[in-house]
């Protein structure tokens, strides 16, 4: 078995999302935890790590924006165009071990795509859990990720849409997340914080659940890292000696907190 | 175990023995002290300028290639039989835990598989410190100098394969001496692994100071084994290969991911993590330092930044 070697699969279904945002459900059956990670191919153009953002035996769903090299040619993509993918890698959030708690899930961004995975593996088992709450943030209304669905989970969860900026004109919510996550009441005691989002965002969101009460080891974080392999040889993602496709892309902030750039 | 003695003036015979069914490397002196195929020359005891990796993991290495939608990923390596210092041997056991666990590597375990070590003398250079990094016996087949003769043993089934009638057995054990280093890394308990302990910013500020990102240090280390993958391909865009080539994180967009964000921009980061990544970083998946005293980085730095001088800095622990 070479791990290097992609296996070809068909794009299902695109779905624009924002104007830089495509969904693409592309039929790679395999089994894997909310949070974990594909390698994303195209011969010729290269290959980047793109996480899961569905929760089903049956498709994956990739939420690709259009940023890099590949992403860009990705998105040159249509319907029955074929793909290469590679894995399931990483590790994601261990779903299981929170099972009988409440759950918040607190995402800004891209950071978005990983825990739409957690959310629908939280639709499917809802009587596992406790109360489940949803932050999520954008940078504008132009940049809401998953508005379909968002209204969904409106119904069954507490969801908290907010955007840093927008035009008078917007109803919804404006400002960081971090002032809402510190104003609403949780059964701290018997919660766990699952996050994923840019940097600064992270920082700053931990600050805020640290501040309310939470410890360490109830809160798991999702890094992004630059990686070529995804299996832990190319040593790109490596966070003081913690590879984030091998041990990763989900740590607990108990052993997280030590990692330095 | 069986030991033996060779003549030396038999080991030109024995070489020509082993390249009747194999490549045959050992380190020779070209432009530099250098490991290489073995023309007609013998292998010397000297410290070499480039560490032996390149022959299990190549500078460049085309992992397949692809013709449209068909991928073919062909592996092809000649048998091969290494001369090897005690450094560079040990080096592959600590890239071995990286590349032969968990999702194994199918290029280097072939390399791996293809190559019988022969452990080979050496005179450490002024800069060598593997006294200091707790090296371990790892080999196929030991050469012990003599004076006149080489004391010979193996060690495993592969290098009990290539002793034939030039060698005499004998019931001496021979003594495996270390090469007397002239630095040395001062922890507290004599084991090699670091743990940082207070502010060190002032420290990698220092060194940052007078690091030029050359990526020397990366290039000549035996144990660095970071690589890139590329994807290259023909004009008509028909046919292309996906190649990995060697990677350096003292290179500024090591750490850039897709959108720009460089995670390492600062130089003093950057320092800090080759030097903490060969010292204690890496001690969970290894089991012990990333580094083996070859001191090559230190021979090969044009600002001569020293990580005996930097680990004897930091506070240890473990």
């Amino acid at each position: 078995m070479n791990p290097y070697i992609p296996e070809q699969a068909k794009i299902l279904d695109v779905r624009r999302l924002t104007f830089d945002t495509n969904i693409y459900r592309i039929n790679h059956k395999i089994k894997h935890d909310p949070g974990q990670f594909v390698q994303v191919s195209l011969l010729g153009i290269g290959e980047c790590p793109i996480s899961i953002c569905s929760h089903s035996n049956k498709y994956i769903d990739l939420c690709i924006r259009d940023v890099g090299n590949v992403t860009k040619f990705i998105h040159k993509l249509k319907k029955g165009d074929s793909i290469f993918v590679r894995g399931v890698y990483g590790h994601g959030y261990p779903m299981e071990m929170l099972e009988n708690k409440d759950v918040i899930v607190i995402g800004g961004g891209t950071g978005v795509a990983p825990l739409r995975s957690v959310i629908e593996y939280l639709e499917n088992n809802t009587k596992m859990f406790g109360d489940i709450y949803i932050f999520l943030g954008f940078r504008s209304p132009d940049d809401i990720l998953f508005k379909n669905d968002t209204k969904r989970w409106n119904k069954k969860f507490k969801l908290i849409l907010t955007v840093d900026k927008a035009p008078r004109t917007y109803k919804g919510k404006v400002g960081y997340i971090m002032p809402l996550l510190e104003k609403e009441k949780f059964n701290i005691e018997h919660s766990v914080a699952l996050t994923c989002g840019p940097p600064i965002m992270i920082k700053f969101v931990l600050q805020s659940l640290k501040k309310i009460g939470f410890s360490d080891d109830q809160i798991y974080v999702s890094y992004e890292r630059l990686m070529h392999c995804g299996i832990g040889k190319c040593g790109h993602c490596a966070m003081s000696g913690h590879l984030v496709c091998q041990h990763g892309p989900v740590f607990n902030y108990s052993i997280a907190k030590d990692f330095e750039d | 175990m069986q030991g033996y003695y060779l003549k030396k003036e038999d080991l030109n015979k024995f070489i020509q023995f082993l390249k009747r069914k194999f490549d045959v490397i050992g380190p020779v002196k070209r432009d530099l002290y250098r490991y290489e195929i073995l023309n007609d020359e013998l292998p010397v005891y000297n410290h070499t300028t480039y560490s032996a990796k390149k022959f299990f993991l190549p500078p460049v290495e085309t992992l397949y290639i692809y013709e449209k939608n068909k991928i073919n990923a062909k592996i092809k390596v000649k048998p091969r039989v290494m001369f090897i210092h005690r450094c560079d041997a040990n080096a592959l056991l600590i890239i071995d835990n990286l590349y032969l666990k968990d999702h194994k590597d199918p290029y280097y375990k072939k390399r791996r598989k293809n190559t019988i070590l022969i452990d080979w003398p050496c005179i450490p250079d002024k800069n060598c410190f593997c006294k200091s990094m707790d090296l371990v016996d790892y080999f196929d087949l030991r050469f012990i100098d003599n004076g006149k003769r080489y004391f010979v043993e193996y060690h495993s089934k592969k290098g009990k394969s290539l002793i034939n009638n030039l060698f005499k057995p004998t019931k001496d054990k021979g003594k495996y001496k270390q090469p007397k280093c002239k630095k040395k890394i001062h922890t507290s308990k004599g084991t090699c692994s670091i743990y940082v302990k207070g502010n060190t910013k002032k420290l990698w500020e220092k060194y940052a100071d007078m690091c030029l990102s050359c990526s020397a240090c990366t290039v000549v280390c035996p144990t660095c084994s970071c690589f890139d993958i590329k994807d290259i391909y023909d004009f008509d865009l028909k046919i292309g290969k996906r190649q990995r080539a060697w990677s350096s994180c003292q290179v500024w967009d090591y750490t850039r991911v897709a959108g720009g964000y460089i995670f390492r921009k600062d130089r003093e980061k950057r320092v800090k993590q080759r030097i903490l990544c060969k010292l204690s970083y890496m001690y969970d998946i290894f089991g012990r330092a990333r580094c083996v005293g070859c001191g090559r980085c230190i021979s090969s730095c044009p600002t001569d930044i020293d990580i005996v001088e930097i680990a004897n800095k930091l506070e240890c622990k473990r």
